[in-house]
């Protein structure tokens, strides 16, 4: 790797990204190249993911009895049940899930971002092997991780006796609260922060740090100065990655929340099942779908990716 | 690696450690019960190995076992074939229509999960006229795989530098020399870390599954749902140990001979391809 | 990497499965995109539109199926741990028809699967309240009562119910009540009604079942209303019950079991034989059938709209209506037996057992739950309100 990147000027490692986009040599037009890279994609996605999705807008046009939940007729498409689903009553949900993904994103950030570094940098030959560690846990059904961490987390669970021991009082209620949902979503979504970040340090060039040690940078400047702005790709999609899935999550609370824990997942989960009311589930995922795409979209133009 | 020590900030090993802490804290939990005698997951009673024998009889976990590692392995396979190209198209080429992928991506990963299950069991019955089975499963994670392979693939393709395609095709590779000489050993580290979140996430998935399986394709996971209720037989957790153990042994196997090739000056891909 | 796409799409689809070639599929696949979205909705909507229409299956003349052979499967989805181990390899031995087992957790669920495509099972299991709504959404099938002789074995109470006159379309499996599940030795003071939720002992840690008929029943029953009731102004007050009780409970769930037995609730709106189970584990939870009264529930064989075995599925009803089988069953399982003739081989402590076989006075105040048709969707709409409060 680092014959390249010596080959490299530190600058073009910054994302001026895809819009240094060059194929002159090509035989192949640059589109039609990029066309047929993307066929099997585009096939995939047109039938397992266009109609899909277009089948979920138009439930959510369509109404409900009690023998069918769903009941679609171009003669009749229901707007209402948009307004249902943007009834205050909801937001309070809404919000949380927006929070409790925020926070989730941030730990995921906060825990993920070291460890990444000192794998990619300082993790020598054994690499490979320090990253295939991070994915063993992973390995065994998320059900039941959720399931050991009940027992840590319960009333009279292993978090609660250490805790008892070192004299911080035993009987703590930390299972169907917000931090256990909390707590969850981190777990489960650390690797999705983990890898792309290592995708994207492992790239970086060492003598860039150097470089600016040498230069009279301290840790601090070097880190947002040097390194941030290099592995930032890496970043961004460790940050799509774990927020966007939890956002719309619906077994972390199921497992580990409580009745004041529920998430926009859970409640849409709830229409599909016992709410009876899948028109209504559909409108409140396309709505959050639409918020999710224009909150990535401006994201990803405020942090400079074109698109993606 | 690095020549200078003093750049190696011993705070980040021993974050790096206490990482690996939380990450192996349930496990180490679940491996201790799959050794407890009484069939519970909160309380320990004793030492025993009964249930692995109970495992061993268990043939609706065992199948479930081997339906899940079929659905992961296939559909990671496909999916990162598949969101590998897509990456890579993406990040090289700039066409109409290319924000409309990025759109798609991200729905992929925005929908909440009972939709999307919905969504395909509706259409593999009312559109495919397909039977539920456990090809149904596979194409369904392929679809929700897909994008955590581009994203993460892309990540590590942005900024990637032209010039070396260029410097092949002058030195007379044709594009796909160019592409599996050059492109494909640069981005193998971004490919194998979607790959490996792509297998994850199958073999995690639950609510998707359950919509489209169809009769004999129950998953793992499927099977743990179920058996929430009266709480998880240690058998699972006897399982989930063997796993465990397989993947360590296989780890250190691979890394004693990552080891021995590096120290034999055998091992670097970027050494070979590009020295 | 020629055509890549092509490969994929036959490697998943053009298989085994007799009746998928990848020539159907590509056809289905131009079909698709060609009538496009429009049919994709067209065909929901007929679907949905349930009495009517029969999904593209030839349509079968009540009480008899085609005298086409089947072959000898039968694919049976039903609860998860509610079977006898010896129940299915004896019918495979007898019959010699390989049964595929596969288990879900929630009605629900299974009624969601079921409404967005047939799910390729012979047998189902549901509850009688989604037996009823399956039916409303011709989501199930007539039997054919010929091939079920033994039906004569069940307790007439089960022969002509509200939710099936006649067992038309269900053969029961195992039925049961839904009361309230505690910890003896921590909950303080008598638990013997619904207000039991009150007491200081277990606030914070108990829980009510995640089924807006049930949650609502526990309400309806504790204000003295109708459990069935379809009247706003009782469904509004139960609501508002609920949503304070909301506030005193630790869990929303029909995951109760585990943490019952662990000690994490203390107390937890419950199925009777879930508690029998949990008490064979941990012998200080105990079972109670509240005064005001209670739910009694069925679980009935059914087979779904488009089953390929339907002959297999009677002849699997009809092998458990035999007494010496769903005596099994019920001794494994530990709830009541429907089957009258089997009791003779039923363990005497589940018989003799007041809250599995409850004294007629009691069975009294033990209501299946109704079907109120078009009311059910007051109930789904006020469960959203509660849950989301």
């Amino acid at each position: 790797m680092s014959t390249t990147q010596a080959d490299r000027p530190p600058e073009s490692a910054v994302d001026d990204s895809p819009v240094a986009v060059t194929t002159t040599r090509r035989r192949l037009p640059g589109w039609l190249s990029g066309n047929l890279l993307l066929l099997p994609t585009s096939v995939w996605f047109f039938f397992l993911l266009v109609i899909p999705t277009l089948l979920v807008v138009a439930y959510s046009l369509g109404g409900r009895t009690v023998a069918s939940p769903i009941k679609f007729s171009w003669g009749n498409l229901i707007w209402s049940n948009y307004k249902t689903a943007l009834n205050p009553r909801f937001l309070p949900i809404f919000w949380r899930s927006i929070w409790y993904a925020a926070v989730s994103t941030i730990a995921c950030v906060l825990l993920g971002f070291p460890i990444a570094y000192w794998i990619a940098r300082f993790g020598g030959r054994l690499r490979n092997v320090y990253l295939v560690l991070v994915i063993i846990p992973f390995l065994t059904s998320y059900l039941i991780r959720m399931y050991a961490w009940q027992f840590i987390l319960q009333r009279d669970g292993l978090l609660n006796s250490v805790l008892g021991t070192i004299g911080l009082g035993r009987g703590h209620e930390f299972l169907n609260t917000d931090f256990a949902v909390i707590l969850g979503l981190t777990y489960g979504f650390l690797p999705f922060m983990i890898l792309p970040l290592y995708a994207s340090i492992e790239r970086m060039d060492p003598s860039l740090v150097e470089a600016s040690y040498d230069l009279g940078h301290g840790k601090a400047s070097t880190l947002f100065r040097v390194i941030i702005p290099t592995v930032a790709p890496g970043l961004i999609a460790g940050i799509l990655l774990v927020f966007i899935p939890a956002v719309g999550d619906f077994v972390t609370p199921e497992l580990l929340g409580g009745v004041n824990t529920q998430m926009f997942g859970n409640t849409v989960y709830d229409q599909f099942n016992s709410g009876n009311n899948w028109p209504l589930g559909s409108a409140m995922s396309v709505l959050l779908m639409v918020f999710i795409l224009a909150g990535v979209f401006v994201y990803l133009r405020r942090v400079g990716e074109e698109a993606l | 690696m690095s020549k200078k020590s003093s750049l190696r900030p011993r705070y980040l090993k021993l974050h790096a450690i206490l990482v690996f802490a939380f990450l192996f804290a349930p496990i180490i939990v679940l491996v201790t019960f799959s050794f407890n005698q009484a069939k519970s997951g909160t309380r320990w009673t004793g030492f025993s190995t009964h249930w692995y024998g109970d495992l061993a009889r268990n043939h609706l976990a065992l199948q479930a076992f081997r339906n899940t590692l079929k659905v992961a392995f296939i559909a990671t396979l496909l999916a990162t074939i598949i969101g590998t190209l897509a990456a890579f198209a993406l990040t090289r080429f700039k066409f109409r229509g290319r924000s409309g992928y990025s759109t798609l991506i991200f729905i992929s990963l925005v929908m909440p999960e009972i939709v999307m299950g919905i969504a395909l069991t509706a259409f593999f019955k009312r559109f495919a006229h397909v039977e539920l089975s456990i090809q149904t499963v596979i194409a369904a994670h392929v679809t929700f795989c897909i994008a955590f392979v581009v994203v993460v693939v892309k990540a590590r393709l942005t900024a990637f530098d032209n010039r070396l395609i260029e410097a092949a095709a002058d030195l007379g590779a044709t594009p796909l020399q160019a592409f599996l000489r050059v492109v494909l050993p640069l981005a193998t580290p971004g490919i194998l870390a979607g790959a490996m979140l792509a297998f994850t996430i199958s073999l995690d998935d639950v609510v998707i599954t359950d919509f489209t399986s169809g009769p004999g394709s129950t998953t793992l996971p499927l099977y743990i749902f179920g058996q929430l209720h009266f709480g998880v037989s240690p058998s699972i957790n006897a399982l989930s140990t063997i796993v465990l153990a397989s993947a360590l042994i296989l780890l250190t196997i691979g890394g004693v001979f990552s080891w021995r090739a590096a120290r034999s000056g055998l091992g670097s891909v970027d050494a070979t391809t590009l020295g | 990497m020629s055509d890549p796409d092509r490969v994929n799409l036959a490697f998943i689809w053009d298989t085994t499965s007799p009746h998928f070639s990848r020539r159907t599929f590509m056809r289905t696949m131009a079909f698709a995109s060609a009538a496009g979205f429009a049919a994709a909705c067209g065909s929901s909507a007929k679907t949905g539109g349930g009495a009517t229409t029969t999904l593209g299956n030839t349509p079968t003349t009540p009480h008899t199926f085609s005298s086409a052979v089947e072959a000898k499967t039968l694919n049976f989805y039903n609860w998860t741990d509610y079977i006898a181990s010896d129940t299915i390899p004896n019918f495979q031995k007898t019959t010699g028809i390989k049964v595929t087992y596969d288990n879900y957790s929630s009605n629900d669920a299974l009624f969601a699967k079921l409404s967005s495509g047939s799910t390729g099972y012979d047998i189902i299991v549901p509850t009688d309240a989604t037996l009823v709504k399956m039916k409303h959404a011709s989501l199930v099938q007539p039997l054919d009562l010929s091939l079920i002789p033994n039906v004569k074995n069940l307790d007439p109470r089960f022969r002509d119910a509200a939710y099936d006159p006649g067992n038309q379309y269900s053969i029961p499996w195992q039925w049961g009540t839904t009361g309230i599940g505690f910890d003896k030795s921590k909950v303080g003071g008598a638990v013997t009604d619904w207000d039991a939720f009150e007491l200081p002992a277990v606030k914070g840690k108990s829980s009510f079942l995640d089924e807006a008929r049930d949650a609502f029943a526990m309400a309806l029953f504790a204000l003295k209303k109708d459990p069935n009731s379809t009247n706003d102004a009782d469904l509004d007050a139960a609501k508002d019950y609920l949503i304070a009780l909301k506030k005193k409970v630790k869990q929303i769930t029909s995951d109760y079991q585990d943490p019952l037995k662990g000690g994490e609730l203390l107390m937890a709106q419950a199925y009777s034989g879930d508690v029998f189970t949990i008490q064979a584990d941990n012998a200080k939870i105990e079972y109670v059938i509240p005064t005001s009264g209670a739910f009694s529930w069925v679980d009935s064989m059914a087979i779904p709209k488009g089953a390929k075995h339907p002959k297999n599925a009677c002849e699997f009803m009809n092998y458990i209506l035999e007494p010496k089988v769903g005596a099994a069953l019920t001794n494994f399982v530990n709830y009541g037996s429907p089957n009258k003739a089997a009791e003779k081989y039923i363990n005497k402590d589940i018989l003799d057992n007041p809250l599995i076989y409850p004294p007629a006075d009691v069975l009294a105040k033990l209501p299946f739950q109704k079907d109120i048709g078009d009311a059910e969707l007051k109930y789904s709409d006020r469960w959203t309100e509660v849950k989301t409060a």
